[in-house]
């Protein structure tokens, strides 16, 4: 592997692949596009069950009231079965993308560790499925409920992942800035996107819990102030998400933004992918108080569900650009690797 | 000797045991005499206000066989409350009664359930029809562990039969039409009543006693922070005792 160095401006740099190492696959990359994508619509379909009330309005599973689940007939697609159905038949179609995109990973991508990535996500969406099936079938059990949803928040940002490193920018990224700051980007994108997951987690543990009215003012609590009398587990629950959280997740994400903008500004991707992370979140701000302020309307709710997945998604996509981009701040690392590649030149 | 003195532990063991099934038996009482039974009586009174009545559109539910239906929550005509499910709490301790062997019928009709809200008694069948032409599924929700249980309830499907083992107030809905719910009261006598729709309500045959009477009445959010009084009632033979509840929406 050759190795280059820049010194941009105040950043060090080192070594990475050269560019006549390319294995990109445009078809394998938009394929692996089309699955984020259609991980991302699946989170919402699944929101839409959840805002419904929908998802034991099919009592039966794998089959569809004693149907087999793809012939089950559209003329019974009524009322909330519409929803669970559309779910069930989507998330099939979302797993048959992932297992395809595994084989093609298998067959055409040249990095063992991508390919492991492409059989992650298969096993993360059989998983996925299965959970899905024993919700149903235990009647929603809120530990079970939070797990699906949080494994296909895990699924989405893992087909993020490798739409992303199948890219042909990911292979013309020749080298690696050095970190101006020990608590750099990389670091803080990371602590932010465990705590976003945590948060989303949080939220569906909240849902499925039907605690989300369980503090029905917004911001103050019911009592006027900011802390709300804790009469139940739902209360806190609620709290923990809807201030808690979304002040922690709020301060980090400004955080991640300021020291993106300050030190790698020229990084023309990741200062949008921030502009776009701290326009989502006011936007879910936004859409969590309408959640509230209308007693969990089924659209805002749905939209909340779906902004938090776009969040967490472009703050996964901030941090893998940051680890890819950027080396630790660390001097004497820096020092080494340039001498060895330096001798090597 | 160790030979009868295990033997004795054993006889000692059958005979626990054996007691301990009697004593279970025993929850139940002995039967009793309710022809000198007086009759509790009483009208369920709203006070303030009453929430706005909901609609849901049956939208593309063809089956449902109408446009619209308004949930019932709160049934109420001129302060008085229907669906209230009143019963004897406490103060029939040992007793036992006679357990219908007829079932009560459930009913889904036009996509909802009639009636919303009945009683039931403990060990009753319970015999739940599907009279639309769509299809339902039939949840019910119960505090009990492994009581509840979500069917498939196609149209033109044979009745289903179900009973309950343990008392309180079950919850029976249909996932696929959302705003269908009814409430089951199962008490282990036959001493409850539901207010109809001039809030009315009677229950007679009830042994002379002092008594614990409960009222239970959904919330707007379903049987989650249900309105729950009580009130300690005195019945004597042949007399009508009245108890009248006053109580607030929420």
């Amino acid at each position: 592997m050759n190795a280059s160095f820049i010194m941009p401006n105040n950043s060090a740099t080192v070594g990475m692949a050269s560019s006549n190492d390319l294995r990109y696959n445009p078809w394998l990359h938009r394929f692996a596009l089309l699955t984020a994508a259609c991980c991302f619509l699946l989170l919402f379909i699944g929101g839409l069950v959840t805002s419904h009330q929908a998802g034991l309005s099919v009592p039966d599973w794998p089959t569809s009231y004693g149907w087999n689940m793809f012939t089950f007939p559209m003329k019974d697609w009524i009322g909330n079965i519409f929803y669970e159905h559309t779910h069930r038949l989507f998330a099939s179609f979302v797993g048959l993308l992932i297992l395809v995109q595994a084989f093609l990973l298998q067959r055409y991508e040249t990095r063992s560790w991508v390919k492991r990535l492409g059989w992650l996500a298969l096993g993360g969406v059989i998983l996925q499925g299965i959970l899905g099936g024993m919700t149903v079938l235990l009647y929603l059990p809120p530990a079970v409920s939070s797990a699906h949803a949080g494994l296909g928040q895990a699924v989405f940002c893992l087909s993020l992942a490798i739409a992303m490193v199948t890219g042909k920018r990911w292979e013309e990224t020749s080298t690696k800035i050095i970190e101006p700051s020990r608590f750099g980007v990389r670091m803080l994108s990371l602590i932010t996107v465990i705590v976003i997951f945590t948060q989303l987690i949080v939220g569906a543990w909240m849902r499925h819990t039907f605690s989300g009215l369980a503090i029905p003012t917004f911001p103050l609590a019911p009592n006027g102030g900011l802390v709300p009398d804790f009469t139940s587990f739902g209360t806190v629950i609620n709290f923990l998400h809807t201030r808690v959280g979304a002040f922690l997740v709020t301060l980090l994400t400004f955080t991640t933004a300021r020291i993106v903008f300050r030190y790698h500004s020229k990084n023309r991707r990741l200062a949008v992918a921030t502009l776009l992370a701290m326009f989502l979140l006011g936007v879910q701000i936004t859409l969590g108080a309408i959640t509230i302020w209308t007693q969990k309307a089924v659209t805002p709710t749905t939209l909340h569900v779906s902004c938090g997945a776009a969040i967490l998604g472009t703050m996964t996509y901030i941090m893998i650009l940051s680890w890819h981009v950027y080396a630790a701040h660390d001097a004497g690392k820096v020092t080494t690797t340039a001498a060895i590649a330096g001798a090597k030149a | 000797m160790s030979t009868r003195f295990l033997a004795a532990i054993s006889l000692l063991l059958v005979l626990c045991a054996c007691s301990h099934k009697d004593s279970a038996n025993s929850q139940v009482g002995m039967a009793i005499d309710s022809t000198n039974g007086g009759t509790i009586s009483g009208t369920v009174i709203l006070e303030g206000p009453c929430p706005a009545p909901q609609t849901f559109l049956c939208g593309d539910n063809v089956g449902c066989d109408r446009a619209s239906v308004t949930a019932q929550h709160w049934i109420v005509n001129n302060g008085k409350v229907a669906n209230a499910f009143i019963y004897i709490k406490d103060g029939l301790d040992n007793k036992k009664y006679t357990i219908p062997t007829s079932p009560a019928l459930l009913d889904q009709r036009h996509c909802v359930y009639k009636p919303h809200v009945m009683g039931l008694i403990l060990g009753q069948p319970l015999e739940v029809l599907n009279s639309d032409s769509t299809l339902h599924n039939v949840h019910l929700t119960s505090a009990s562990v492994g009581e509840s249980f979500n069917r498939i309830f196609p149209q033109g499907m044979a009745p289903m039969s179900s009973h309950f083992e343990t008392p309180g107030i079950k919850t029976i809905k249909c996932d696929v039409h959302g705003w269908m719910n009814c409430y089951i009261g199962v008490v282990p006598h036959p001493f409850f009543a539901v207010s109809d729709s001039t809030g009315h309500f009677e229950i007679k045959g009830v042994p002379p006693g002092d008594y614990t009477l409960e009222l239970w009445h959904e919330s707007t959010t379903g049987s989650d922070n249900a309105v729950v009084e009580t009130k300690k009632i005195s019945v004597k033979a042949k007399e009508t005792q009245r108890a009248d509840f006053s109580i607030t929406a929420r």
